[in-house]
């Protein structure tokens, strides 16, 4: 456990000087998912809202912050795909290699790049809770769901990020999982559309991405109301999932590359 | 003390395309046996595509052999590879493998913390070896902005950072020039004299071997074709004498006609600047030279007899191991 920490402490720090060290990165984080979130609402206010009543959204304001809650999570989940893809630059500049020479705890690299990357997502929540409570107001409902929805999210998305980490170990043709992570998955779990007004084949689709439930999870604290136990359930077991595979994919990697020598290939 | 005994390592080559892949199987080691000692510099020398790199990764645990048996101080560095690596580092040559955008603390501070090593530890560890490798000056700097040289010393200060037992050097001088080389090697031999380290270094450089090993290994066709000190080496090969002639200006003539002299029992070497050539052959060729050269009224003004290196010795060697 010393190890783990030790080494979760070093990703941070690392993670945080090597790649968020400049004031333009932290603006380029937030300008980006912003503009997106400016089209979604603009796109759907050109339709009657009247429609979206049966799935809850009653008012624009209702609109903004089913938006808003979207955009957060999934801007989460979409920084841990991308602390995922420097482990590519990490492979040719042969730093991964020296990385793996060392006894370092694997979940700690794994879990340390993800933490170091999520301390950029603090920026957007702080960020889409200010725009939320602007709509909301300040009432007991949003505000007593805030360390709930923020804690939820960081534990979910520092998960994912391990696992997509651990994805990107086994290959560097890993790339397409970049793709998959984006619109595929802003699309099924639910970001800018309910899962619930979707396909059968689509909602089933949705099972598999913790983002999902974490969505679940705030748009419940947001409304006014508690998410249900079985949305707890899902989310627990999703994510205890989640690092099973993480330590499975890794051992396996590992394993994989030293009969290989593949994490050597530049 | 490191022993490596009957190491083989296969490896499935993958070729063609897509839909008609073709799986082969290349051995890149074949039975290496050797050992390395604390305090002691060991070679390991070889052309390019002789399994120096696949030997060295496997005895640093980044790949594991096909067969055979690595032991660390009594460690199965096979099995436990885990616990081997604590006493291991590994340099390479050029300028990957360290963050650019970090300066020499942060690397060694994160490289540190990979080792699980605490705060106060860590600090006077950094401390320790960037005054190794006289970095101490520019320890704040972002690495981008380093020299080639100043890269190469934070490189062997990261190799440094757990105090490992061993230390593998993988052509830890390559494209460095002769000042910041000559630098490197004094740190090298400090590390081993002074501070016990056991360390395996793999160099193109012959020179590099010659000034720094205590034993090499001669690899070629991922087998040792040869093993001893660099004396034993030399002597073992008895390379053939070589004699530098320094004469008059050649013309193209004389050249032709000492080029046509050239067959597998002499080899000769013709730097027309300096007016002098280099031959290597048996004593009595060296007649057939200076016959050619009165023919063609050549003024000999000096000839010298150039004891063998240990290049010598090796370029026979490889060359004979692969004429059979």
């Amino acid at each position: 456990m010393k190890m783990f920490l030790s080494v979760c402490r070093g990703e941070i720090k690392k993670q945080q000087r090597n790649y968020f060290n400049s004031w333009s990165t932290y603006i380029s984080l937030l300008v980006w998912p912003v503009l997106t979130l400016a089209v979604s609402y603009y796109s759907y206010l050109s339709f009657d809202l009247e429609v979206l009543t049966k799935i809850g959204i009653h008012s624009a304001d209702d609109l903004a912050v089913f938006l808003l809650t979207g955009a957060l999570c999934y801007n989460c989940f979409w920084l841990m795909v991308q602390s995922a893809f420097f482990m590519l630059n990490e492979r040719e500049n042969g730093t991964l290699e020296m990385v793996f020479m060392t006894p370092a705890s694997r979940m700690g690299i794994l879990y340390g790049r993800s933490l170091g990357v999520f301390n950029q997502g603090i920026w957007f929540f702080v960020f889409y809770m200010v725009m939320v409570m602007v709509i909301r107001g300040t009432d007991a409902g949003t505000v007593t769901g805030l360390p709930a929805v923020f804690v939820s999210l960081l534990v979910s998305a520092v998960i994912w990020g391990g696992f997509m980490n651990a994805v990107f170990i086994t290959s560097r043709d890993a790339s397409f999982w970049f793709i998959l992570c984006d619109e595929p998955m802003k699309l099924l779990s639910g970001v800018q559309l309910p899962v619930t007004v979707m396909p059968f084949i689509l909602r089933a689709l949705s099972v598999i991405f913790p983002l999902t439930y974490c969505l679940d999870i705030a748009r419940s604290f947001f409304s006014g109301a508690v998410p249900e136990d079985t949305v707890w359930l899902k989310y627990i077991m999703i994510n205890l999932l989640l690092i099973m595979l993480t330590g499975l994919i890794l051992r396996l990697a590992e394993k994989h590359n030293r009969t290989t020598g593949n994490l050597q290939f530049y | 003390m490191i022993e490596a005994t009957d190491l083989y390592k296969n490896y499935l080559i993958k070729s063609g395309h897509i839909w008609k892949r073709k799986k082969e199987s290349k051995e890149a080691v074949r039975g290496i046996s050797l050992a390395i000692r604390p305090g002691q510099i060991t070679g390991l020398l070889g052309v390019n595509g002789a399994g120096k790199t696949t030997t060295i990764k496997m005895l640093t645990t980044m790949i594991s052999p096909t067969s055979g048996t690595i032991v660390i101080d009594g460690i199965d560095a096979v099995t436990n590879f885990m616990e081997a690596k604590k006493k291991l580092n590994l340099i390479t040559g050029g300028e990957r493998n360290i963050y650019w955008r970090l300066t020499a603390v942060e690397n060694l501070e994160y490289f540190g913390s990979l080792y699980g090593m605490k705060k106060a530890e860590l600090k006077s560890r950094i401390d320790e070896v960037l005054k190794i490798v006289d970095l101490e000056d520019q320890k704040d700097i972002p690495v981008e902005k380093y020299s080639k040289g100043m890269k190469q010393r934070l490189q062997i200060a990261r190799g440094l950072i757990n105090d490992p037992a061993y230390l593998f050097m993988d052509e830890p001088t390559l494209g460095l020039d002769i000042v910041i080389t000559k630098s490197i090697h004094d740190y090298i031999t400090k590390l081993a004299k002074n501070e016990n380290k056991g360390i395996l270094i793999t160099t193109h450089y012959i020179f590099e071997a010659e000034e720094l090993c205590d034993f090499i290994y001669v690899i070629d066709g991922g087998k040792i074709i040869a093993s001893g000190t660099p004396q034993e080496i030399k002597l073992l090969y008895r390379p053939k004498k070589r004699f530098r002639i320094t004469a008059a200006m050649l013309t193209d003539e004389t050249v032709n006609t000492l080029k046509k002299l050239n067959d597998n029992d002499m080899e000769i070497i013709i730097s027309q600047e300096s007016h002098s050539f280099e031959m290597k052959t048996e004593r009595s060729n060296v007649q057939k030279i200076i016959g050619v050269l009165r023919k063609h009224d050549i003024d000999i003004s000096n000839i010298e007899t150039v004891d063998p290196t240990l290049e010598d010795a090796l370029y026979d060697m490889v060359s004979g191991e692969r004429r059979g």
